[in-house]
């Protein structure tokens, strides 16, 4: 028995030796497996913070995008609010000054945990700003020849300062013979009174035949050989403004948005009649809407009227519009050409190049617009800016139709 | 009876038992090194993720607050032209870029300081330059002219890093209204060359101008 004892008790003692060790290893293998865990775990961590962080910065963004889009609709009556975004609440804080509408936005991640904060400054406009409009503005040329009468906007350069045309550049009248009057010599002085006029309504009169060259005193008188930008009347400004960004307040990078948002877009060229702008109208499908008309491609409307003095319209026509001899116009005309996303500009050499031609014997009681070059016509034209047809324009609006633009440099995360 | 009963193992007996033994202990020592192997690969994946990580949180901030200035008149935000190109980000290369906003929103109407990333070699460096001498940060200037490493380069070799800039559709960066910058981040970690990883990530330019 003893024998066996020992014998078995030997056997036992080289086993130890492997057991001993082995159990060293496993001990060391699990605590490096506990501290790798750890790490890992630290690693799952720091990863999900990352993603908490963005959690939050995203609901604090939507919530500045959801004041932005109450002030847009409220003005500066709205006060801020508490949204829930994606299950979490996002507070809203608003404080205008200094002619702007501050928003901070806090949000926090789904957790609870992240919390950030974004602030932005807007500002609200009416969608269009029609006030100042000179009667003819292009970002090309001053019509090198033509015969045409231009009735001033008589406030366009501020109060009593006459502005007829605001064009990027002016080459001398190869025979040219132009001139440029005031509203009353349009319509009272010389031949011009015994013209047909309408009765006045509303503070509009309509005298198709008057024209500047019949009355006494002139603005501007162009004559052979002369340089349109010698008229006071005429800004020649190579660093005139976008057309575009001028008349509708928005970044003309962004006019397709613009033209989605704001423009009605169903009316086709050979639609444009005299009740054309009936339906923006109180009591017309479109009541209370901007009367902007956006029409794709070339546009040549047939003779006739377009839209009223009551109606008026603005009609943007992306590609050359040209209006037809004896046609009368009541509103604000462009030809748009897309310098700006189709084709990239490189030395100067633009994308499109469209032109805004109008034919003989054609009145336009409002304004031309183009943001590249204006045709004007040989025959007998009349470019007359009517202040009661602009206001008719805005006043289809009733001050309602509002874009706010965001404060250039005011987007933070700092605080 | 005592002598015999100390008479011990048998060779053979010995033998086996060592045998067995070995095999035993070879088995853990062979899990021990390949546990051990494999948990230095992790660590090292989770050392190069998190470097690329913070690297890339780093520049996607600065890139999206671009631009930033507290005071209220537009026009005198001295960040808005305060770079080549009439902006307040600039892209050299493809692979740096500089931005420049109010850190402290003070207000100043001169530029405090200047922010910039670049890769320089299989190095990402950074910059938080002073303006005091009107200039922006040189994105081909010297290692000692401001630019520091930004990650350990002892274990984080950058292999890519790009800055691209979006919509590519539109006349030019800087004409776009919405600005977007998509930027990817490759690295590879110099303990274990086999261990790489991928970042990339899209940020708006929230400051337009």
């Amino acid at each position: 028995m003893n024998f066996n004892m020992t014998n078995y008790s030997k056997r036992k003692q080289v086993g130890a030796a492997t057991l001993l060790v082995t159990v060293i290893l496993l001990a060391l293998i699990t605590l490096v497996s506990v501290y790798i865990t750890k790490l890992g775990l630290l690693e799952a961590k720091t990863g999900a913070n990352a993603n908490r962080a963005k959690e939050a910065l995203h609901h604090a963004q939507a919530g500045l995008d959801y004041g932005a889009l109450m002030y847009l609709d409220q003005g500066s009556s709205f006060a801020g609010a508490s949204v829930s975004v994606a299950g979490t609440t996002v507070s809203i804080n608003t404080v205008s000054s200094g002619g702007f509408f501050t928003i901070t936005a806090s949000g926090e991640s789904i957790d609870g945990t992240g919390v950030a904060q974004v602030e932005e400054g807007y500002g609200r406009f009416p969608v269009a700003d029609f006030g100042k409009l000179p009667p003819l503005m292009s970002n090309g040329n001053f019509p090198p020849s033509g015969s045409f009468s231009i009735v001033t906007n008589p406030d366009g350069g501020g109060d009593g300062v006459p502005v007829s045309a605001w064009v990027e550049d002016s080459v001398a009248q190869g025979v040219g013979s132009w001139e440029s009057c005031n509203w009353d010599e349009f319509l009272y002085q010389g031949n011009n009174a015994a013209q047909t006029k309408t009765e006045p309504i509303d503070g509009f009169i309509r005298c198709d035949t008057c024209e500047c060259n019949k009355a006494d005193d002139k603005l501007c008188e162009a004559t052979t050989g002369f340089d349109p930008s010698a008229c006071d009347d005429v800004v020649k400004d190579a660093n005139i403004p976008d057309v575009f960004e001028n008349v509708f307040r928005t970044k003309a990078e962004g006019w397709e948005s613009y033209r989605d948002t704001v423009a009605v877009q169903d009316v086709a060229c050979s639609d444009l009649d005299e009740n054309v702008g009936d339906r923006f109208q109180s009591g017309g499908e479109k009541a209370g809407q901007l009367p902007l008309i956006w029409i794709t491609g070339d546009c040549g409307p047939g003779a006739g009227e377009i839209g009223s003095p009551d109606a008026p319209i603005i009609l943007v026509v992306h590609g050359d519009l040209e209006l037809a001899a004896n046609t009368v116009f009541f509103g604000i005309a462009m030809s748009f050409s897309d310098d700006y996303t189709e084709v990239p500009a490189t030395n100067g050499v633009d994308g499109e190049d469209n032109t805004l031609k109008v034919n003989g014997n054609s009145t336009v009681y409002g304004v031309l617009l183009s943001n590249k070059n204006v045709d004007l016509p040989n025959g007998t034209f009349d470019l007359v800016y009517s202040k009661k047809v602009l206001e008719n324009l805005a006043g289809a609006l009733d001050g309602e139709e509002f874009i706010i633009g965001r404060r250039s440099g005011s987007w933070t995360d700092l605080n | 009876m005592l002598k015999h009963q100390q008479k011990g193992l048998t060779l053979i007996e010995m033998l086996i038992a060592l045998v067995l033994s070995l095999l035993v202990t070879g088995m853990v020592i062979s899990m021990f090194t390949s546990s051990i192997g494999g948990h230095a690969q992790a660590i090292r994946t989770m050392r190069l993720n998190q470097d690329l990580r913070i690297a890339m949180d780093m520049m996607v901030r600065d890139i999206r607050r671009a631009g930033y200035w507290a005071g209220t008149n537009v026009a005198s935000n001295p960040h808005a032209t305060a770079l080549s190109g009439g902006l307040p980000i600039s892209i050299t290369g493809s692979n740096c870029v500089v931005v420049s906003y109010d850190l402290d929103g003070d207000s100043d109407t001169s530029v405090e300081e200047f922010f910039g990333y670049r890769l320089n070699g299989l190095e990402l460096e950074t910059t938080k330059s002073s303006s005091a001498t009107g200039t922006q940060p040189d994105c081909t200037g010297t290692f000692s002219a401001g630019w520091e490493d930004l990650l350990d380069t002892n274990t984080v070799q950058i292999d890519t890093l790009t800055f691209e800039t979006y919509p590519a559709l539109a006349a030019s960066f800087a004409a776009s209204p919405n600005k977007t910058v998509l930027i990817t981040l490759e690295g590879t970690s110099r303990l274990d060359p086999n261990i790489k990883t991928v970042l990339s990530e899209e940020v708006r330019v929230r400051n337009e101008f």
